[in-house]
């Protein structure tokens, strides 16, 4: 594991900070594949803005509520989209409207997106661009917590921290 | 970035109405969890479906003034889907016949006053 600045390097995983979005509720990250390469969420805005306008408009805005005033509240949340117990979620959007974007929730002041794109079909599994997004967060929840098991960082409310032995 | 925070910027003007249905979820979350009721018990009391209490807690559901009205009844508790961050209090006092007072709040941190002076 590395650190850069404000960047955290978890088996390959650079996690992100998004001040944009984070409050005094909740801290939300995302991941990238390098130091200054785009987030797995901002390839998806970049990706859904235009065409999917108001599903985007509606997850940017659900996201500034978590993070300035609600918190990453569990109802907010589609759970198990992941393996048991890895923490891999999905954010619920508006009735009738099937745009997916997976993340991992821990707690209500924690969230850590990844990507996603339009639901067309019943499962993840069955589209080929969600089950790269999904499969994207279950291998990162993998390595962040085999990180915190083994003692590498520290995840509380304040958000993920490496430990340094002194 | 530059995108997000476009998208961020143009969504502004529907961040109020996103907020209060999720401040909505959040009240009838809390209300649920005060007085231990889970979400099939909420929905054999309103005569719904369990996923319709799921959909409530989702922050997505545009709740009418009766839906409220009735989940604030069964969770005893007064349901508004207004938080502290965009309660709006407006006041009206007038003085002496001659000067009116209008108080506008939004949230602690900005409060402001207009002062009519009148004839």
């Amino acid at each position: 594991m590395e650190t850069f600045g404000k960047t955290m390097v978890i088996n390959g995983f650079h996690i992100i900070k998004i001040e944009d979005l984070s409050g005094r509720k909740c801290n939300i990250y995302s991941i990238a594949s390098s130091e200054k390469g785009d987030t797995l969420f901002e390839k998806f805005i970049d990706r859904y803005c235009d065409i999917y306008k108001e599903e985007i408009d509606e997850i940017v805005n659900r996201l500034v509520v978590m993070g300035k005033a609600e918190g990453a509240r569990i109802g907010y949340f589609k759970e198990n989209e992941g393996k048991p117990a890895d923490h891999v979620c999905a954010l619920y959007d508006l009735p009738c409207r099937k745009l997916r974007v997976y993340c991992v929730r821990i707690g209500t002041s924690l969230v850590i997106l990844g990507g996603g794109g339009p639901k067309k079909t019943g499962k993840w599994q069955e589209d080929d661009n969600l089950s790269v997004s999904a499969r994207q967060m279950i291998s990162f929840a993998a390595a962040l917590f085999e990180a915190k098991d083994k003692g590498d960082i520290c995840i509380d409310e304040n958000g993920i921290y490496e430990l340094i032995e002194k | 970035m530059k995108h997000l925070q476009e998208v961020i910027a143009r969504s502004s003007s529907s961040l109020h109405r996103v907020e209060r249905r999720m401040v909505a979820s959040a009240q009838i979350a809390d209300a649920m969890e005060k007085c231990g009721m889970s979400k099939s018990e909420l929905a054999r009391k309103m005569g719904k479906s369990q996923s319709e209490v799921t959909r409530w807690l989702s922050g997505t559901c545009n709740f009418t003034s009766d839906t409220l009205a009735d989940i604030s009844d069964v969770l005893g508790k007064d349901i508004t889907g207004v938080g502290a961050s965009e309660l709006t209090v407006k006041v009206k006092v007038k003085f002496n016949k001659n000067i009116a007072c209008d108080f506008t709040s939004a949230g602690p941190e900005n409060l402001s006053r207009n002062y009519i002076i009148g004839s």
